[in-house]
């Protein structure tokens, strides 16, 4: 087992390594390129992969649902939607408050899905039910974005297409001591409960029993998943399938289900994800691809396969 | 007859009371069935019991203090519970489930000591599934899924394990093997048993008392052989209908 995760380290090494001397430029290697653009796209590839991928685990320990993931039930919508709404209102707000604003309003849209979500879980939604739940929510969203685009301008259209094909390339230099501290205090804080997180493993009702604040867990697990997905969100877009993904393939690998086990295989698959989608689009530059083309091209088939292996199991 | 758990004025329900009244003693190191007709709160009860739902009045007291006064650990450290929930879990071994049983008392990170180690054997060995220890829950039988489950509960080494409807998704052999599991478990290690079931035929052989649910509220609570000569099994159970 330590094995397969040393190999894992490896991979991610050898995908660092490539990106950091081999961009869109070829092979060229020069101090400028080098820090102000391939170090901060190797550094957000790791940490928003790794994100996508622990905020998926959460989300599928949580709801009991292994097809649960920040995309498929609406949370990065949601917090996208609570960005967009800050972006137009932004020409009427003082300056000091937009840049953490969006961070504020990206987490608030997460969460307010999430709260959604939770009321519809206790009203024993199925599993089923609460997937197209989060399928409408997300076509609501992008619809009333779509509608809040006409109030935009024209340069503010653009960049909403661009950043909703999702890119790991948007993060600045300057940006990325924020984006960093932001993701290692959510890391810390999923390592810290995670042993909450394994009696949750059966049902919350058996977590209870065996000593958990199950009330206080509830909204500490809502809180660091939503904070994780508003981070990757507002600074790589609505990015797809790495999270429903991960946790499924980090147990395929192992074998195992325990989360202390698979919570690191779970980040670094997250990663890898990450790492592979980008060193795609760095090989093809000419072909104009996204981030999402990638993994929607990548991970919808695996689904069907993780849904057609668990068939005997009913959802 | 030592009480281990005693229900005074007990009133039950979710949003209604489905019954109300309740008086019983759980006595230590037996065997107990509540038994009713489907739909009649034995669930209820059963979730009741388990801390899971605040009674709507009266008291519960186990070991002579009452449940409010106990915290969510040292309740963990006295009773433990077997749901009917299913469980959509793949690739979790039996010894990782069966150890899920010790992490009330695991520090922070969940580690297992030796000695948490020794008391997953042993309850393992208790209910006979140390040969599939390295086995997927999720490819098991239903009887030995239920095993695993009860297994689980051991290694919290409670006071009382109450299970909800344990016998339903069983086959006729593996109902028989598990009451008998409950009596061993029962006498030889000391542990209040008490579960829910509408299997009355093989209950009443099994269980040393018998608390019955009516079906507009009542409930006896008496041992299992003054309750097979009161008539009251038959009359709630609806058998002298013909």
């Amino acid at each position: 087992m330590k094995l397969k995760i040393l190999v894992l380290i490896a991979l991610i090494l050898l995908f660092i390594c490539f990106l950091l001397f081999f961009g869109e430029s070829g092979l060229s290697v020069n101090e400028v390129i080098l820090w102000q653009i391939r170090f901060p796209k190797v550094v957000t590839c790791f940490l928003a992969g790794g994100m996508l991928a622990s905020s998926g685990l959460l989300m599928q320990v949580y709801f009991q649902n292994p097809l649960a993931g920040p995309d498929i039930l609406g949370v990065s919508s949601g917090s996208s939607l609570f960005v967009a709404i800050w972006i137009l209102a932004a020409g009427a707000l003082p300056l000091s408050i937009i840049d953490w604003g969006m961070n504020v309003m990206s987490f608030l849209g997460a969460l307010s899905v999430f709260l959604l979500l939770v009321f519809f879980v206790q009203r024993n939604f199925s599993r089923v039910s609460l997937i197209i739940i989060g399928l409408l929510i997300s076509s609501f969203a992008s619809s009333g974005i779509s509608v809040l685009v006409n109030f935009g301008q024209s340069m503010q259209l653009k960049n909403y297409m661009m950043w909703s094909m999702g890119s790991f390339r948007n993060v600045t230099f300057s940006e990325l001591p924020r984006f960093i501290i932001l993701s290692i205090t959510s890391l810390i804080a999923i390592i810290l409960s995670q042993k909450s997180l394994n009696q949750f493993l059966l049902s919350e009702n058996y977590a209870q029993s065996m000593g958990v604040n199950v009330k206080k867990m509830r909204l500490v697990f809502i809180s660091l998943a939503a904070w994780q997905i508003s981070i990757v969100t507002l600074y790589c877009g609505p990015v797809g399938f790495v999270g429903i993904l991960s946790p499924h393939l980090a147990k395929m690998i192992l074998k195992r289900s325990q989360i202390s086990t698979i919570l690191l295989a779970t980040f670094l698959i997250g990663a890898f994800l990450a790492f592979l989608a980008e060193t795609i689009l760095v090989i093809v530059p000419h072909w104009s691809l996204s981030i999402n083309a990638i993994f929607g091209i990548i991970g919808a088939p695996l689904i069907v396969v993780f849904l057609y292996r668990q068939r005997s199991m009913s959802i | 007859m030592k009480a281990i758990l005693e229900l005074e004025n007990l009133s039950i329900g979710f949003n209604r009371i489905l019954a109300r009244e309740i008086n019983a003693i759980l006595p230590e190191s037996s065997l107990t069935a509540v038994m009713g007709i489907n739909g009649i709160g034995k669930s209820c009860l059963i979730k009741t019991l388990c801390h899971l739902i605040p009674p709507k009045s009266g008291n519960i007291k186990l070991d002579s203090r009452n449940y409010k006064e106990y915290s969510p650990k040292e309740f963990a450290s006295m009773v433990s519970i077997v749901l009917t929930e299913k469980f959509q879990l793949e690739f979790l071994r039996v010894d990782e489930l069966v150890a899920l049983g010790r992490t009330p008392f695991t520090n922070w990170l969940g580690q297992i000591k030796p000695s948490d180690l020794k008391i997953i054997n042993e309850s393992m060995e208790l209910v006979g599934i140390v040969h599939l220890a390295d086995h997927f829950f999720s490819e098991l039988s239903d009887g030995q899924k239920q095993k695993v489950l009860i297994a689980r509960a051991l290694a919290q080494k409670p006071k009382v394990l109450i299970l909800d409807e344990p016998t339903t998704y069983l086959d006729i052999p593996s109902k028989i093997e598990l009451m008998r599991l409950l009596k061993k478990i029962a006498y030889e290690n000391k542990i209040s048993v008490l579960f829910s079931s509408h299997d009355l035929d093989l209950v009443e052989k099994y269980v040393d008392h018998i608390w019955l649910m009516g079906n507009s509220g009542e409930f006896f609570a008496k041992s299992s052989s003054e309750m097979k000569t009161s008539g009251l099994l038959a009359k709630y159970f609806h058998l002298n209908l013909n």
